[in-house]
């Protein structure tokens, strides 16, 4: 107790005063910086579709400048091979689709001429060759 | 007991005042006025309170600002279980120990050199001018741990009730008491070790 008593006194030695100092008229513009950065924020806070999508928009341009390094100099140094390819490609997958489409219609209606539809060959076709998305779009369509 | 008297007639007149910024904070008509005089009551007080954690003047209007902010946005949660001074407080204490740790991330300290960021403030800060026992005495507080640095800013300066510090630290006021001792018993460890 008396060690707590020695404390005290010592703390009476020393000083209460603040040795901080503001700069001129700090307080007396408070309200006006407060208030501008309170705008500023509220600003922030609601950015336009611009400013959302600028990540994407630099994306994509970056894409179109990749594709272009890509594709000229491909069509310089090899008029002609890249983009048929492509082309030939794509239609080999369209006709593809096309023929499997053919095929069931083809199928059914042979069945349906026969008047006897197996249901076991409908549901074999379509579980082999449609995903669960396509049966499921093409039973709603 | 005068003084006792004016002490009490203070604290009503300022709790009446505190209970009708309350009432026009919640309406949207009178948010901004009532906010305006929140600021302009609190500003100094908390601005204090901050620089003594921070030391550094740019720091303190930093956290400051941000306490407001930050009272601003979250006006709507305030609950009135506890006094708007209380709550008003706790951010500020929070906002100041967040910039704190933020200046400690960016330069690359430890986490106890906390320490050592206050003593280079203490040194370089352009308003700081305390003579040679205020800058020990402010020496002695920056090398202290967290709770005992505040807990002797709140008792020994703003000469804060443990009820009230209890309520902005969230920590019993025996805890508090205790932190206070070990902080005065260090401080007059490091002065006479000093000299």
């Amino acid at each position: 107790m008396k060690k707590d008593d020695n404390h005290i006194e010592f703390l009476k030695e020393l000083p209460k005063q603040q040795p901080f100092k503001v700069p001129e008229a700090y307080f007396e513009t408070f309200e006006e910086r407060l208030q501008q950065r309170i705008q500023q924020q509220a600003g922030k806070s609601k950015p336009k579709i611009i400013q959302m999508l600028r990540p994407v928009l630099w994306l994509a341009a970056g894409f179109v400048l990749v594709f272009l390094l890509v594709h000229y100099p491909l069509k310089m140094f090899f008029p002609g091979s890249s983009s048929d390819l492509g082309l030939a490609e794509t239609e080999t997958s369209i006709s593809n689709e096309w023929l499997y489409d053919d095929n069931l219609y083809n199928m059914i209606s042979e069945d349906m001429s026969a008047d006897t539809i197996d249901n076991e060959v409908v549901v074999d076709f379509l579980s082999a060759e449609l995903s669960e998305y396509e049966i499921y779009s093409e039973m709603y369509n | 007991m005068l003084q006792k008297l004016i002490r009490i007639a203070i604290d009503n007149t300022n709790m009446h005042d505190d209970q009708q910024i309350i009432e026009g904070l919640k309406s949207e008509s009178s948010r901004n006025q009532a906010f305006g005089l929140l600021v302009s009551k609190y500003k100094e007080r908390l601005y204090w309170h901050i620089r003594k954690i921070v030391i550094s003047h740019d720091d303190a209007d930093d956290a400051l600002q941000n306490t407001f902010i930050k009272v601003w946005n979250s006006i709507d949660g305030f609950r009135e279980e506890s006094e708007i001074y209380t709550w008003l407080y706790r951010i500020a204490t929070n906002e100041a120990i967040t910039l704190l740790n933020q200046q400690k991330k960016r330069s690359m300290l430890d986490a106890g050199d906390t320490s050592e960021h206050l003593l280079q403030a203490i040194h370089s800060d352009t308003y700081f001018d305390g003579d040679e026992i205020q800058t020990r005495l402010q020496q002695a507080i920056a090398v202290l741990p967290e709770k005992q640095r505040l807990v002797f800013n709140m008792k020994y300066f703003d000469e804060m009730k443990y009820q009230d510090m209890s309520g902005i630290l969230d920590t019993s006021v025996g805890a508090l008491k205790a932190s206070y001792h070990h902080a005065v018993k260090k401080i007059e460890e490091y002065l006479k070790s000093e000299e």
